[in-house]
């Protein structure tokens, strides 16, 4: 079963973090931008049926939202909970995403998710600690 | 062995950790130069921020031409980046094994001439990479691993 990604976010988040995604990754043809609440995308209910009423229920949708609890998510959340096919990740970062997308094309969405959402690598970094982790020896071959 | 020789001033950063690395299975990443080799602030920068499961190694120019040609690197699959076309030049001219180059970022300045997107070249880089050329070397411009390759000669 392949997959399609949709990215949605509070205003240009979504198209933002999409761009930053093509400079490291490159461009995908898999991957749908819903920027909700700017553009007039007001009615975010039913942008969120409309887009993913536009992609084929034999695919595997994954929905990475902004912001747990926010509007964007909720509405998606009812897609999640009426259609089979709809997989929801929310509080989505650039390295979540990253990793989503170089993730085996074969493997089981549903448990790839539930591996992502329990990575601790890609959980915000407080770098003015976890500098003292950085071994002072240089590696060598 | 050496999947990639680039050239990116920015050393290892997203795009090597992220598409290279990724993209060519890469579990060593090898910056070469003198500059960052005594630069101790870059050198923690870049160990903090080296892609998980990937050995990274900083050696100044001499000691990088002697690691390479002493076989040490060969068990690795190894990404090299380097920070000029200068630098490029010292390292395939010490270890002639490196057959390939690829330029992924180099920066501008108020004499260089863009000719890709992340690709600005000084007259006298213009005139190492013909000189890369004439020796057998494969120049070729690449942001990504996914991307076309753009042969140099053809915007030379």
């Amino acid at each position: 079963m392949s997959r399609k990604y949709v990215i949605a976010s509070h205003a240009h988040f979504a198209a933002g973090i999409y761009e930053s995604l093509c400079l490291l990754a490159g461009e995908r043809d898999d991957v749908y931008i819903l920027n909700a609440f700017v553009d007039g995308n007001d009615d975010i209910a039913l942008a969120a049926v409309e887009l993913v009423d536009s992609l084929p229920c034999t695919d595997d949708v994954v929905v990475c939202t902004d912001l747990f609890g926010g509007s964007v998510n909720n509405e998606f959340t009812k897609l999640m909970l009426s259609r089979l096919n709809v997989y929801l990740m929310s509080n989505m970062n650039l390295p979540l995403l990253l990793t989503l997308f170089f993730a085996d094309a074969e493997e089981d969405t549903d448990a790839l998710l539930r591996k992502l959402a329990h990575d601790d690598s890609l959980h915000p970094v407080y770098c003015n600690d976890a500098v003292s982790g950085v071994d002072t020896e240089d590696e060598d071959f | 062995m050496i999947l990639l020789t680039r050239v990116d001033h920015r050393l290892l950063h997203g795009q090597i950790a992220v598409s290279w690395v990724q993209g060519m299975h890469a579990n060593c990443i090898f910056c070469v130069g003198d500059h960052v080799a005594n630069d101790p602030i870059w050198r923690t920068t870049l160990k903090l921020g080296k892609p998980a499961g990937c050995k990274l190694v900083i050696k100044d120019m001499a000691h990088a031409i002697e690691a390479i040609n002493s076989g040490v690197t060969d068990k690795y699959r190894m990404l090299i980046c380097l920070q000029t076309i200068a630098e490029a030049k010292q390292l395939i001219d010490g270890c002639p094994q490196i057959k390939s180059l690829n330029l992924g970022n180099t920066k501008a300045t108020a004499t260089t001439r863009e000719v890709a997107r992340q690709v600005f070249l000084e007259p006298e880089e213009e005139e190492i990479l013909r000189q890369l050329v004439d020796q057998g070397v494969e120049v070729e411009i690449r942001p990504l691993a996914d991307d076309p390759k753009i042969e140099i000669q053809s915007v030379l």
